[in-house]
């Protein structure tokens, strides 16, 4: 393209002058808009201001044209690292002649600026501050540079816009230096100009690919130097700043890196139980992928310093500053994140479980009846696994399928999720499930997930290693169906789930900890139903061998639910004691027969008091005067939260006006009929005013008069007395029903089946989503094992995820967020690899992990912050002997490699056999300064500046250099 | 009214039998009182359209049995509850000393960290008074929540003590922000949401 330009421009060649001209035209306008002449000499800078300060950048597209090609003009400036904007400084007589860009070429203080490079999304490489700044310590500039593609490159074209700009400058005064954007982008090649103020002050490059042979050491670079000022006279004394930059890039022993946990490895009974319930940490590749040491000497002079092939002074261990800086590993590989985020993939999961583990259910349900092995009533202390049944009965231990987990690992799993069932040696569950301190600090509690270290705890961590290191998606699939395998044959053999918080289902849970619940309560209920039945057929065998009572066994005697409670006989004295449920709890002494006799005549047979509780004060019957007992009911009735909301749709569809409330009403009457029919029981010959003297107290107003029994008159609310109404109609239906013999409120059997139904029927990406909150949370706790106070962001970052992770539990709709939960996985990987990060410098830092000095860990905590960092006492300090020793350790390394090759070492570099400890340098940059009177002997004598930057593949100057126009 | 219903909120109403729980509903709901209210068995359940700052709410108030036999079935009906408005009747020191109690619950078994919730004194027109206006402020103060004095009998405070609580519950983009099936995700309110509600009292 820029040929063709070049070639229209040969053909137009009568026009110049008024290109020329309008070019110059609208540069001086821009430059009257942007008030460049007016700009103000400001405060000299100090150490990494031009570094830290925020950079203002200023861009006009339009207007600026010159021969077809369009330029984009932009000004960079540095806002006054005080006070934000530049000030400008105050007035000190003489100085007004002074020009801003030549003050601080000259400054020492912005010599060798740390530079920020990075890659921006389309590919370019960013940098900060910009390059000129870095090659000129220059703060304030503009830059001329054509529009998209076009290239200015031919000489003679470059002539004429320096001219061009260099009239416009003139014409206004502008003290702001001007660079034209020569060649390509990326070449970073730039001439300029600006008005010094009496003084002629040009910009000028070279970039090269390689340095010519007589600039590869100091003393030529002088030389060229010298040869470009081209002064007169001889020269004042050349100052000079250098610094050497060197790169590690192996880490030898000082590696940092993490192994994901070992299965295959860690076969041994407990050691694997340790590593189950944790999950893995860290880098798997080292975090900090290189370290750039730059050794520094400020302000030599010329003539004290050797520079050369065999020998140079330029020994980095000698240097009087060092500073390094080191660069992250783009994403490593982290394990945390990598668990989670293959746990969330799982959540995205297309498959059903018979696709994938379709044979190993085959090859089970060909196998054993696992109710027909063991009795319930003798059932060992220690409780099998349902696996171990199976593996006994049909799975040859060898026999391991494509990506299923072998046999040894599904044990280990599952006595380290069923602890009870092994003889001890492995972990079992807490004894109680509260939540530490720091995670309440941190609202983890609000969770909806469940306690730290609980059953489903310990499977969401499980089924992450299966999933990761263990076999993938089949494996996962294989754990969950073992798992509820496992809740089949607890409830078959009524086994407590262990790790399993007890009680009712816990709405704060997460639903399936809560479905674990729900099967424990059934199975506890169940176990008491039958303990009772034992018992009571004891107590009847007992009771008809010995005293001359009658038991009346049911239709249907095999069913023990059915059995007709006939150990009604009050256990205390006259009136004392209940039931036999009121002796079972307190352990009442043996039965007094003669009590029983008495009562006997009270009540008819069909009309013995059954399931009393305890007496309810000193209230007696209205009718009957007997005492009024409590009586025994049934027990309120668990439910999950997903039951509770099919209660609630039902509740809310049956809508709101009069006839539906009589109709929740009554729904909800199930539980007011119960415990009305265990009264009756209880209390042969209450009335309903009796019931609701203990059900309902302020109903029942009480009068003025005694009646018969010594009690207080009274008489039912009015509220109560409405015909039809609730209480009336459900009493009058009542039948006197003790509470066990009661069709149950709370049917264990049918609700154990739903519950294992619910879990059978989870495929593999709903059963990932039911655990992935309470991993999720897993996740957080080991990160916040990890944490560094050395890392501010880290605990703010943790804190954010907590609360997004809390809110989401709330919403509880996991398959609907998992795009959110995607989102605190990318939080979560930031924070993990900003830790290893810290990690890895500490180990290489301080290796032996002793107490760290506050130097050390000031030093630490900056290289963090991805900066430049001075090392403290340079290349003398503690620190810097660490540096020597890594340096020294990596070549070491590399000498031992390249003896191997020897053969093609023919590649000549700046060689210098002499630094044995220390790499090439990946770059050398001198600066040299002087004052010169140019062009003649007569002329003021003004700085003159050149930067020399020698890398392997490049080399550049970059000089500026002013010449007297007033004295010629 | 306005149609155009913002969100629906789930509101709880509760605290000892016979305090007037399910008068005031019904005064609030349908502007009626009946004296023989009768004892709620288990919850019962109404709707209502409430338009407070130019927002429509529909309100799906749960009225809950005071009746301690009912306690183990009512909790279940707490999920997902954005306020709460805890009632005790002012002649009858007994039901607003077991407020606390009735507090307890409500945080074991609200899933919702932040409901808002308002203290709510019955019965002031009655003749016989046993707890003071300036008790139940103080009740309300220490325990940051909303309270108001009323009587379903003769209306007084009813409406505005729905209305209250509801304002605050919208003031509270956390405990709504999820209808249908957008997302309205904010970073800043995830944290926002105070731990308690400022208190305030409202004069009748
Ligand atoms: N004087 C007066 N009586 C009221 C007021 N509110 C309710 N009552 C009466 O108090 C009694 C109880 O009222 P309910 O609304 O049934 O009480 P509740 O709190 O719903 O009771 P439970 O359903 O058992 O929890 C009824 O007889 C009402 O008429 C009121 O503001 N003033
Ligand atoms: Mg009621």
């Amino acid at each position: 393209m820029s040929e063709d330009v070049e070639n229209d421009f040969h053909h137009v060649d009568f026009t110049v002058a008024s290109i020329w001209e309008s070019f110059i035209k609208s540069l001086e306008e821009v430059i009257f808009e942007w008030k460049l002449p007016q700009s103000k000499r400001v405060s000299p800078l100090k150490r990494g201001d031009i570094e830290k300060a925020v950079w203002d950048k200023k861009t006009k597209k339009e207007k600026l044209s010159f021969a077809e090609v369009n330029f984009t003009i932009t000004r960079y400036i540095l806002k006054d690292p005080g006070a934000g904007v530049t000030s400008p400084l105050e007035d000190e007589t003489g100085d007004e002649d002074k020009v801003q860009a030549l003050e601080d070429i000259m400054c020492f203080e912005n010599d060798f600026l740390p530079q920020k490079m990075w890659l921006s999304s389309m590919g370019n490489v960013g940098q900060h501050p910009h390059p000129l700044a870095v090659w000129y310590g220059l703060r304030d500039f503009v830059i001329i540079a054509p529009n998209h593609d076009a290239v200015i490159s031919s000489e003679t074209r470059v002539k004429l816009l320096l001219s061009s700009l260099y009239i416009a400058v003139n014409n206004t005064n502008c003290s702001v230096p001007i660079f034209i954007q020569i060649h390509r982008a990326s070449d970073q090649f730039y001439m300029g100009v600006c008005d010094g103020k009496e003084v002629r002050v040009d910009f000028e490059m070279v970039y090269l690919k390689r340095a010519p042979q007589h600039c590869r050491y100091l003393p030529g670079l002088l030389d060229v130097f010298k040869t470009k000022i081209a002064s007169p006279i001889s020269l004042e004394q050349i100052l000079l700043s250098v610094q050497f930059t060197y790169i590690l890039r192996d880490w030898t022993s000082y590696k940092w890196t993490q192994q994901p946990p070992d299965f295959e490895f860690l076969q041994g009974e407990t050691i694997g139980v340790t590593e189950l319930g944790r999950l893995p940490f860290g880098a798997t590749s080292d975090p900090v992928s290189e370290l750039y040491l730059y050794a520094t000497w400020p302000k030599l002079v010329d003539s004290a310093v050797t520079d050369g092939e065999s020998y140079s002074d330029f020994e980095p261990s000698k240097a009087p500053h060092w500073s390094v800086q080191v660069r992250m590993a783009d994403q490593p590989a982290c394990l945390l994140s990598d668990y989670f985020e293959e746990f969330l993939q799982l959540c995205h999961c297309k498959r059903n479980m018979k696709d994938l583990i379709g044979d190993l259910m085959e090859c089970d349900s060909s196998g054993i009846d696992i109710s027909t092995s063991l009795s319930a009533i003798t059932e060992p202390r220690v409780p099998t696994l349902s696996q171990v049944l199976k593996r006994n009965k049909t799975r040859p231990k060898a026999v391991v399928r494509d990506g299923a987990i072998s046999h040894e690992h599904l044990m280990h799993m599952l006595y380290f999720l069923f602890p009870d069932a092994a003889d001890g040696g492995v972990k079992p569950y807490p004894e109680t499930w509260g939540n530490s301190e720091e995670t309440k600090q941190l609202e983890m509690g609000n969770m909806k997930t469940v306690p730290v270290d609980s059953l489903v705890w310990r499977l969401s961590i499980v089924m992450s290693h299966v999933l990761s290191t263990l076999g993938a998606v089949r494996a996962a699939a294989q754990l969950w169906y073992e798992f509820c395998g496992e809740m089949l044959f607890r409830w078959d053999k009524g086994i407590l789930i262990p790790g399993v918080p007890p009680g009712f289902p816990d709405h704060r849970t997460c639903l399936l900890n809560q479905k674990l619940q729900m099967l424990n309560c059934c199975i506890e209920r169940r176990l008491n139903r039958e303990t009772l039945a034992r018992k009571t057929s004891v107590e009847l065998e007992k009771l008809s061998s010995g005293v001359s009572r009658i038991s009346v066994p049911c239709k249907n005697s095999d069913d023990e639910d059915e059995f007709f409670d006939c150990s009604a006989e009050p256990t205390g004295g006259e009136g004392g004691g209940g039931g036999e449920e009121a002796a079972a709890a307190a352990g009442a002494g043996p039965s007094r027969p003669g009590g029983g006799a008495r009562r006997k005549q009270k009540h008819s047979l069909w009309n013995q008091p059954v399931g009393r509780l305890y007496k309810y004060g000193n209230l007696r019957l209205l009718k009957t005067g007997e005492h009024l007992y409590v009586p025994v009911t049934q027990d309120p009735s668990p439910k999950t939260e997903d039951q509770i909301l099919e209660d609630v749709d039902v509740m809310v569809h049956l809508g709101t006006d009069a006839h539906a409330a009589e109709l929740r009403a009554r729904i909800m009457s199930a539980s007011l009929l119960s415990d009305m029919e265990s009264f009756k029981a209880a209390n042969p010959g209450a009335i309903l005013e009796d019931f609701i003297r203990w059900y309902s107290p302020r109903d029942w107003i009480e009068e003025e008069g005694i009646d018969e029994y010594g009690q207080k008159k009274g008489s039912l609310s009015p509220r109560m007395q409405i015909r039809g109404n609730v209480w009336v109609d459900v009493w009058e239906a009542a039948k006197p029903v003790p509470a066990r013999r009661q069709k149950r409120l709370f049917d264990d059997t049918r609700e154990a089946e739903k519950v294992l139904h619910f879990l059978k029927t989870q495929s593999p990406a709903q059963m990932a989503q039911l655990l992935l909150p309470t991993l999720l949370h897993a996740c957080l706790v080991r990160l916040m094992e990890e944490e560094r106070a050395e890392l501010p962001d880290v605990m703010p970052t943790i804190q954010h995820i907590v609360k997004q992770a809390v809110r989401l539990g709330q919403q509880g709709n996991t398959a609907q967020d998992l795009p959110r939960y995607e989102d605190l996985s990318k939080e979560m990987t930031s924070v993990e690899e900003v830790i290893a990060q810290f990690k890895s410098l500490e180990h290489k830092f301080s290796p032996s992990g002793g107490e760290q000095s506050p130097e050390l860990q000031a030093f630490l905590s900056h290289l963090m912050q991805n900066t430049q960092v001075d090392v403290p006492e340079g290349p003398r300090g503690p620190i810097g002997m660490k540096i020597r020793c890594m340096f020294a350790e990596a070549q070491k390394v590399a000498q031992m490699l390249s003896e191997y090759d020897l053969a093609d070492s023919s590649e000549e570099t700046w060689n210098s056999p002499f630094a044995t400890n220390f790499p090439q340098p990946h770059k050398r940059h001198f600066i040299m300064r002087t004052h010169a009177k140019r062009p003649s002997t007569y002329s003021i004598a003004c700085p003159q500046r050149l930067s020399a930057i020698l890398q392997k593949d490049s080399f550049r100057l970059a000089g500026c250099f002013t010449q007297d126009i007033t004295f010629q | 009214m306005d149609d155009e219903v913002l969100t629906t909120l789930k509101i709880l109403i509760i605290g000892e039998s016979n305090v007037g729980k399910s008068s005031l509903l019904l005064r609030f709901t349908e502007d009626m009182f009946n004296p023989e209210q009768q004892l709620t068995i288990g919850v019962d359940f109404r709707t209502k359209k409430i338009t407070v700052d130019g927002n429509t709410v529909k309100l799906a108030i749960w009225d809950t049995a005071g009746q301690e036999r009912f306690r183990t079935l009512t909790p279940s009906y707490y999920r997902d509850a954005q306020g709460a408005i805890l009632v005790y009747d002012v002649s009858n020191v007994k039901t607003f000393n077991k407020l606390e109690t009735w507090l307890n619950e409500l945080d074991t078994h609200s899933t919702k960290s932040n409901i808002v919730k308002m203290v709510v004194g019955n019965k002031i027109d009655k003749e016989h008074r046993e707890v003071s206006r300036e008790e139940g402020m103080k009740f309300a103060r220490r325990h940051a929540t909303l309270f108001i004095e009323s009587s379903a009998k003769t209306r007084d405070g009813v409406q505005c003590a729905f209305e209250e609580l509801v304002q605050k519950i919208i003031q509270m983009p956390g405990l709504w922000e999820r209808h249908g099936d957008a997302i309205q995700v904010s970073e800043e309110d995830a944290g926002a949401v105070p731990s308690c509600v400022g208190w305030k009292c409202s004069v009748i």
